[in-house]
């Protein structure tokens, strides 16, 4: 689903230029190095984000992100135009600062060059569209939130079936899109707890247990005090949905 | 020993956004969530008594902490409330617990001060379970006084 590339006549930099959501035509590159990220990874964080996903590189390698925007990935050029130094390999989805964000971004690691150039050391299609064609529609569409994440790791060894998994991805994926600000958490308990603004301007709180107990209540505080006006105990995910829409 | 309704109880909030809702400004239901069989609060006056304080009590990693209070008999009265409709009947002991069982290390020199909130019902029935989210949805939404964590960016 390599859609931009629209032209397979094109040379791969031209499609580049052509298509600004991919590639700008300026030399700048929109891959952001980020070593503090990298150092926070490797030193602290790694097991959690990547566990044995992560394969040991050399400390200076560096880590590239790349954010997919508009439902597509804004893959663009390589530090200094060197696309020959690298081949990229989609590691994980990054767990961003906000927890809570619906644009995962994915880490990037760049490796040292073992296939898929050409000659002339340019990116081969072949390697961008597997890339791409992996962002799209193998990470993005598989990877939970990373509060759906932390759900589904379960507490002290009790962990929520995968139906309830998908539950609370959808629930958490419905919350994010029809919500400004969601505040959604893992509780000591395990449970995940929802705590949302309406646009009706009513909040809604929720907890997703465990066990798969879904309880939520609507409430009223805009006249200084708050009013429960609705009471869900052992609501359905459908109930749920019709509230935020 | 029971507390009585009008003396002014104390939770802390931890200092993290899965506790304290910033964009409302007011701590969540989280907050009043203990798997563990109880809630440790803290008796303000009595602190004050012994010329101590709640801030004194946040001390080494608790730095940050926020605070949220509500009267023994608030606790009492949201659970009838959160009962109500739940078809069980949520019962509340807020209690003095000044042994050392109940109360951490660091913070047994204000054991005296210590209370501890804990509920009839454990998670076993729906009707538990719904009885004591709304519980603590009504501590979270109704807080007498109140001093947020700090949050950082």
């Amino acid at each position: 689903m390599v859609t931009s590339l629209a032209n397979p006549e094109a040379t791969l930099h031209q499609r580049m230029s052509q298509d600004s959501g991919f590639y700008s035509s300026d030399t700048t590159p929109r891959f952001v190095r980020d070593d503090d990220l990298y150092r926070n990874l490797v030193e602290a964080k790694r097991d959690h984000y990547f566990g044995s996903a992560w394969s040991e590189e050399p400390r200076n390698t560096p880590i590239y992100i790349a954010t997919p925007a508009m439902g597509q990935p804004s893959l663009s050029g390589i530090q200094n135009g060197q696309l020959i130094e690298f081949r990229i390999q989609i590691v994980s989805p990054y767990l961003a600062d906000n927890p809570t964000s619906d644009s995962p971004r994915f880490v990037l690691m760049p490796r040292r060059y073992s296939g898929g150039l050409d000659s002339t050391g340019t990116l081969s299609d072949n390697l961008l569209e597997g890339f791409l064609t992996a962002l799209l529609k193998e990470n993005r569409p598989t990877a939970l939130p990373p509060i759906v994440q932390k759900f589904a790791a379960g507490l002290e060894g009790v962990i929520p079936s995968p139906e309830m998994v998908a539950m609370a991805g959808r629930l958490v994926k419905a919350a994010i899109e029809n919500t400004v600000e969601p505040e959604l958490a893992v509780d000591v308990d395990g449970a995940l707890s929802f705590d949302l603004r309406l646009n009706n301007g009513l909040l809604l709180l929720a907890e997703l247990d465990l066990a798969g107990y879904f309880d939520a209540s609507v409430y009223d505080d805009q006249t200084g005090k708050t009013v429960r006006v609705q009471r869900l105990p052992g609501a359905t995910e459908a109930q749920f949905l019709a509230l935020l829409k | 020993m029971l507390v009585p309704d009008d003396v002014i109880i104390c939770r802390l909030i931890r200092p993290d956004r899965d506790y304290w809702s910033v964009r409302e400004q007011r701590p969540k239901a989280s907050v009043f969530k203990d798997n563990r069989g109880g809630l440790s609060v803290w008796d303000v006056a009595l602190l004050e008594q012994h010329s101590a304080s709640i801030a004194d009590l946040l001390i080494d990693d608790l730095s940050g902490y926020g605070q949220s209070h509500h009267t023994a008999g608030d606790y009492r009265q949201f659970a009838d409330d959160a009962a109500a409709d739940a078809g069980y009947s949520l019962q509340v002991a807020v209690e003095r617990r000044t042994g050392d069982e109940f109360v951490v290390e660091s913070w047994r020199e204000w054991s005296y001060a210590h209370i501890q909130v804990e509920t009839s019902a454990s998670s076993d029935t729906e009707r538990e379970k719904a009885a004591l989210s709304e519980f603590r949805r009504l501590l979270a939404f109704n807080v007498r006084f109140v001093i947020p964590p700090t949050i950082g960016n």
